[in-house]
């Protein structure tokens, strides 16, 4: 599937062996098997409810804060176990953007620097070189620059949205999780934040799920064909979208179920 | 038209009575609705009446001047005079210290509640809260004789300071708090747990601790919510009369403000001294009772207002 | 590199300890809310719980003063108990000790009575009857005859010592006056009662209806509104305004009417009704709000008129509701004491008489707190009533809601 060359340019950051996940009685996620590649975007694509969202919140370990939830198997981060590292550490350097846009009821400027103040961060000057980097990072610099003490929930849901990215990036993580990012978001917000997240490429690590084959094939270096909690099949883009080796994936794609 | 004249007669009987019961119910929500008038045309009647009417005390004629019963300072029944000036600003001051203990317990607990405490902890926490605000006020006023004013008492000498037996400012702020902290804690304990989850996700997604989490995001998210219990809780202070009346000392003259000394608020005055009061003296407690409707009106418009302020 | 990792570590501890620290605060500050009650527990079980007993529940207030004889014919002696501070009648089988009473003067009373000692068995003078007198009861003056046929007597002045000793010289009591204790609530809790009952009948008819108004029949508009308004407003006022309204709208009509002079039970319960309206209106209209509109329909559809309907099919539905309304007021009435200090008054009294003064229980604690000479032992039995009352009304109110959602999950 990967040739020679590829395998020598590309590192991969996450490795997941084996895992299985249940939600109490119910299995959501079997035998997954599978290498995240740095500075790459990596696309989740499937029916829904098959597990994709499920197993990126294991990236950052959200799936913590759900009761109920048992994982076996390993998943690493350069090539440590993420259960041995502190999850609050962890999600320092694993982003997440949330499928609907949910900043918090506080300023434009309050959200960017939520995250690094919180890890202890308090100088002015470097908070606010931190907002402005990661509002240019974003693409959202220009358009609130003169209102960064308004706020955030008076900015449209585009806007919104790459403020939740422009937040995530603030904290300098090597890898950003997007669950269905541009789901609730009109066709020209959605569009403005798949360039972003072209651009955003290579300062990180993106693995995004999402329901649109078409932005999967567009934007994504890699894309992982999920059907009932399993990958059915795993490949660069390029080669997936045109030769797919599954049957099951040649369906999906050409729009035979859905 | 043909269908209506061959109603039967049980359907014309059937709309009649429906329209009795109609009204009756209707009557009945007026009576309900209207009491509002009747209790404030009343007092404002009885209550304006020392300035109005001349009353005959041991001989002379007394009306009360409505000048010196507002800014007055001293409030004696011999001779009559009636100052209530001092006795509002005492009834602000006591809310407010008492508002500084029960605010930060109120919402340290609420959080406590809502997010950190172990299930059965925190069941059991809320349902004592909840026994807590429903104790009637007497035994709080009792609970305040007996063991508040000791507590105070001993804390004044330890300053070296005398207090008349306990009663004093502290001891009624401290009462109050024990009070109205029931009230504001519950509905803060809704606010905090009405916090959308999205806001919670997004804040540990950044790294941010569970702590972090709790005091930076579901606090301030839920301050709309905690405000009103804490205008709820304001509404409560300022009315309390009989647990107040008992641990509150009466003097006779202030505005008191020394947390050692004894105090004389709106609601004390209305119930001091109240079973041999009559003529003037009875009046006058229902002018007093002007000045607190006024009073709590008046706080809650205006926390209204800087709450509106605050949402957005 | 290296100064960042450090700095990032220091960063990360500073981060940990202000966690903890601010995690420990608020358990510790989270106990306060049990602290208090805890407190405020044993402080009224400590003190109420000597004096809580039937007697204190069942008896008069007011003290009794009997004016008794009794003629002792047995030779027993009596074994003495040996209380702290009191003094032994071997003959009698009676214990008595120095106290002083509520005035402060110095009194005799009954510490003992053997329970085959003939104190069981006093006569009364004028009526012949046979008196059993209580421990506490004050002896204020002893006459006996001797033997020889001379009498002797003591006083209470002259102390429990010479009272026994006098006792023991004879056994004919000639003349003994006892006054008993008093201090009962049982006037006080028929009042509270009373009330309860007749504040309900006036005051649920009228919350159920107007709720029933609000939520079946008013329309949406600027009308509804302003009666909503003014419901609401009623509930922010404090307790003792409505005393305040009780004084001078209700009691000079009942006093008009039923020939009460000043506070009256009657009174009161007015008083009473119009604080519980805007509670009993707000719960009931949760309970019919509740109610699918599906019944309304089926039982509009079935031909029924809306009166038939609202009596047979949604009131019967509604009863969680008026019930909890119902333990509410109840609640409420039991603890109020501002406005009823007004309305109905302060004297307390033996008989619950609708068209006079009285007390409630919660008042009743008021009285004897206030004033120069604080009873804390009654109040605090008082107190412990109230309390269980109060206690058991909260759990059937949970009861009541846990009964009402079930039915609600079973329908959906």
């Amino acid at each position: 599937m990967l040739s020679k060359e590829n395998i020598q340019k590309t590192l991969p950051i996450f490795e997941i062996r084996n895992v299985n996940l249940n939600y109490g009685e119910k299995q959501v996620l079997k035998n997954i098997d599978l290498n995240i590649y740095k500075n790459k975007v990596t696309a989740f694509i499937g029916p829904s409810g098959c597990g994709k969202s499920t197993l990126l919140r294991c990236f950052n370990r959200m799936n913590d804060l759900i009761e109920n939830c048992t994982i076996e198997g390993t998943i690493t981060y350069k090539k440590e176990d993420i259960n041995q590292i502190n999850p609050i550490d962890l999600r320092t350097k694993v982003g997440m953007v949330f499928q609907n846009p949910n900043p918090f009821p506080m300023s434009i400027f309050d959200n960017i620097a939520y995250g690094p103040r919180c890890q202890g961060i308090k100088n002015k000057e470097k908070l606010r070189l931190i907002v402005e980097d990661s509002l240019k990072k974003a693409g959202l610099f220009e358009e609130v620059k003169d209102r960064l003490k308004d706020n955030a929930l008076g900015l449209s849901g585009g806007q919104q949205q790459r403020l939740c990215i422009a937040r995530c990036i603030a904290m300098a993580p090597e890898v950003i999780l997007m669950d269905e990012p541009t789901s609730a978001l009109d066709p020209i917000a959605t569009i403005k934040i798949e360039e972003l997240i072209n651009s955003l490429k290579k300062d990180f690590t993106i693995v995004i799920v999402t329901h649109n084959m078409q932005q999967a094939s567009r934007i994504s270096d890699y894309t992982a064909f999920f059907m009932l909690g399993e990958i059915v099949e795993f490949n660069e883009t390029i080669h997936l979208f045109s030769n797919p080796l599954n049957k099951k994936t040649e369906d999906y794609i050409t729009g035979r179920f859905g | 038209m043909k269908k209506q004249t061959n109603q039967s007669d049980i359907t014309i009987k059937k709309s009649i009575m429906d329209k009795i019961w109609r009204y009756f119910f209707l009557t009945v929500t007026l009576i309900c609705s209207s009491v509002i008038i009747f209790i404030v045309l009343f007092i404002l009647i009885k209550g304006l009446t020392p300035f109005i009417k001349s009353y005959h005390i041991n001989g002379a004629f007394y009306k009360v001047d409505f000048i010196k019963f507002i800014f007055g300072s001293r409030w004696f029944k011999n001779p009559n005079i009636y100052g209530i000036g001092f006795i509002i600003v005492n009834t602000i001051y006591v809310t407010i210290i008492s508002l500084l203990m029960a605010i930060p317990i109120s919402i340290l607990t609420a959080l406590f509640i809502a997010k950190i405490a172990p299930k059965k902890i925190s069941t059991i926490l809320s349902y004592i809260i909840e026994l807590l605000s429903s104790i009637p006020s007497v035994i709080y006023g009792m609970f305040g004789m007996g063991v508040v004013t000791k507590i105070v008492k001993a804390l004044s000498n330890f300053f070296g300071y005398q207090s008349a037996g306990g009663l004093s400012v502290l001891t009624v702020a401290i009462v109050l708090a024990i009070m109205i902290i029931p009230t504001i804690t519950m509905i803060s304990v809704s606010s905090i747990q009405a916090v959308k989850k999205a806001y919670i996700e997004g804040s540990l997604a950044l790294g941010a601790s569970i702590t972090q989490t709790n005091f930076k995001i579901v606090l301030s998210s839920a301050k709309n919510g905690i405000f009103s219990g804490v205008i709820l809780g304001i509404g409560r202070a300022l009315g309390e009369a009989t647990a107040v009346s008992m641990v509150a000392g009466n003097p006779s003259s202030g505005p008191n403000f020394h947390p050692f000394e004894a105090t004389k608020t709106l609601t004390s005055t209305m119930l001091q001294g109240l079973t041999e009061a009559e003529g003037l003296e009875y009046d006058i407690r229902f002018s007093v009772g002007i000045v607190l409707i006024m009073l709590i009106l008046g706080s809650n418009l205006l926390l209204n207002l800087i709450k509106r302020r605050i949402k957005i | 590199m290296q100064v960042a990792n450090n700095n990032l570590f220091k960063r990360l501890k500073k981060r940990k300890m202000k966690d903890s620290i601010l995690n420990s605060i608020t358990w510790i500050v989270s106990s306060f809310g049990f602290i208090v009650l805890i407190t405020l527990f044993i402080f009224i079980f400590a003190k109420g719980s000597k004096t809580l007993s039937f007697d204190l529940l069942f008896s008069n207030y007011s003290k009794t003063t009997y004016s008794l004889e009794k003629t002792h014919n047995s030779l027993q002696l009596f074994t003495n108990p040996k209380l702290e501070n009191t003094y032994f009648s071997n003959i009698w089988g009676i214990s008595l000790q120095d106290d002083k009473d509520a005035e402060g003067l110095d009194v005799v009373t009954i510490a003992y009575i053997d329970e085959n000692s003939p104190f069981n068995q006093l006569i009364e003078k004028n009526s012949g009857a046979t008196i059993k007198i209580k421990v506490g009861s004050q002896i204020s003056k002893i006459v006996l005859m001797k033997e020889d046929g001379k009498t002797i007597y003591t006083i209470a002045k002259k102390g429990a010592s010479e009272m026994v000793e006098c006792l023991n010289q004879a056994k004919i009591i000639s003349d003994m006056i006892i006054t008993t204790g008093g201090g009962g609530i049982r006037g006080s809790l028929l009042t509270t009662i009373y009330l309860i009952i007749i504040t309900l009948i006036i005051a649920i008819p009228l919350g159920v209806g107007g709720a029933i108004y609000l939520n079946e029949y008013a329309k949406d508009n600027k009308f509804t509104t302003l009666i909503r308004t003014m419901i609401d407003m009623t509930s922010g006022i404090p307790s003792i305004i409505f005393g305040l309204v009780g004084a001078i709208i209700f009691i000079p009509i009942f006093n008009k009417v039923i020939h009460s002079s000043g506070g009256s039970i009657i009174s009161g319960a007015f008083t009473m009704s119009i604080i519980l309206l805007p509670i009993i209106i707000k719960t009931t209209e949760e309970a019919l709000k509740a109610i699918p509109q599906d019944y309304r329909n089926a039982s509009l559809a079935l031909g029924a008129s809306k009166i038939q309907t609202i009596f047979k099919v949604i009131l019967p539905s509604a009863l969680n509701g008026i019930l909890t309304a119902t333990l509410l007021s109840i609640g409420r009435i039991i603890g109020e004491s501002a406005a009823l200090i007004y309305a109905i008054g302060t004297a307390i009294k033996d008989k619950a008489i609708l068209n006079e003064k009285s007390t409630t229980l919660a008042v009743h604690i008021w009285t004897l707190l206030e004033g120069d000479n604080p009873n804390y032992e009654h109040a605090c039995a008082i107190a412990i009533v109230i309390l269980l009352t109060v206690l058991l009304l909260s759990i059937s109110i949970k009861i009541v809601s846990k009964c009402f959602n079930k039915e609600k999950n079973n329908a959906v």
